[in-house]
């Protein structure tokens, strides 16, 4: 019976171990999903946000991404949108904060892969979002470009892609 | 002392209603119960839930329908015809099309039908006014073609094309509509 409690006991410990490594030594593709989940916790708002929590949500959100980055959605569903500099993108963000009641994004099924270069990597997610101006949710496949900048991972490019190739 | 009978035999129906006679024999049946579940949701069925109109009439928007894993496994392949839900980037989020195009054929659309290798298929289901025109496209290898059955919508609001065999995840087995 100690034997056996020992066991559990050494078992429990060798789990917190692991667990202690992952949040405080977090794998390059764990520390780019959990930056990436921030992202669209931020870029999500609801119908009551008040004016000092949009321009603070925004500024917030301006610290994950790259000063030059691309971004090509150019999908018929999410109309055409095309931006070469974070303040584009978060001028684009504070209006539409300001332009639709509410929004509810989600990244789901991440994949993060690690670039050839070192300090890159790009991630493949599908984004479902809830717009108040859709009856439905939106679907888009996108793909993120990183790259660690001052030991931050940074986004420098995202591209809509698509499923179904023609 | 008759309340307390009463009382007793309420306490004893209780307990045979929640956990009956034998509470051992109970949990047993719970426990293989929940692995059964778990296991058929894990491993062979996925719930998907239509959001779009691109299956309509076939499939409505907000139908909830069962895919099986296990469609194509044992050497089986998707055949022409078969609805199957296609992986994204994962299985939260899949496409639900039905295959038209298999490897190496050649397809194009000629008034919303179907053209495999210049001939035209059989496609019943089409329902809903088609007239789409697209040029010759050839299926890769490995890859399978895949459309929906809504083709009275504009060509560029309806995502088809093809996709790699394994992106398939299975084949649709139950339907349902709301």
């Amino acid at each position: 019976m100690k034997m056996v409690f020992r066991l559990i006991l050494v078992g429990l410990v060798i789990a917190l171990a692991f667990w202690a490594r992952s949040v405080f030594f977090p794998s390059p593709q764990a520390e780019i999903q959990r930056r990436l989940l921030k992202v669209a916790q931020l870029v999500s708002f609801g119908a009551n946000e008040g004016n000092i929590a949009r321009v603070a949500a925004v500024q917030q959100l301006g610290t994950f991404f790259a000063e030059s980055l691309e971004v090509q959605l150019d999908d018929p569903r999410l109309q055409n949108h095309t931006f070469s500099r974070r303040e584009e993108l978060l001028q684009a963000a504070l209006a539409a904060r300001t332009a639709i009641a509410s929004l509810q994004a989600k990244f789901l099924d991440i994949n993060v892969n690690l670039g050839p270069e070192p300090d890159t990597a790009t991630a493949d997610l599908t984004l479902a979002a809830k717009l108040s101006t859709e009856a439905d949710q939106i679907f888009q496949q996108l793909r993120f470009s990183l790259r660690k900048i001052e030991g931050k991972w940074v986004i420098n490019r995202i591209t809509a892609t698509k499923t179904l190739t023609p | 002392m008759a309340g307390e009978t009463f009382r007793a035999a309420v306490i004893k129906w209780l307990r045979i209603f929640s956990i009956g006679r034998r509470p051992k024999w109970t949990m047993i049946r719970l426990a293989v119960l929940i692995t059964l579940t778990f296991g058929t949701y894990e491993f062979v069925l996925l719930p998907v839930r239509v959001v779009g109109i691109s299956m309509e009439p076939t499939y409505h928007n907000h139908s909830l329908n069962l895919l099986n894993r296990l469609s194509y496994v044992g050497g089986k392949e998707p055949r022409r015809g078969d609805i199957v839900g296609i992986r994204m980037t994962g299985e939260h989020a899949v496409l639900l099309k039905r295959v038209v195009g298999l490897p190496g054929e050649r397809l194009a659309f000629h008034q919303g039908v179907v053209w495999i290798n210049g001939s035209p298929i059989d496609e019943p289901y089409l329902k809903l006014p088609h007239r789409w025109e697209t040029a010759d496209e050839f299926v890769r290898p490995d890859h399978y073609y895949f459309v929906g059955d809504n083709r009275s919508m504009d060509v560029e609001y309806h995502e088809h094309g093809s996709a790699l065999r394994s992106q398939i995840i299975g084949k649709v087995v139950i339907a349902g509509n709301p």
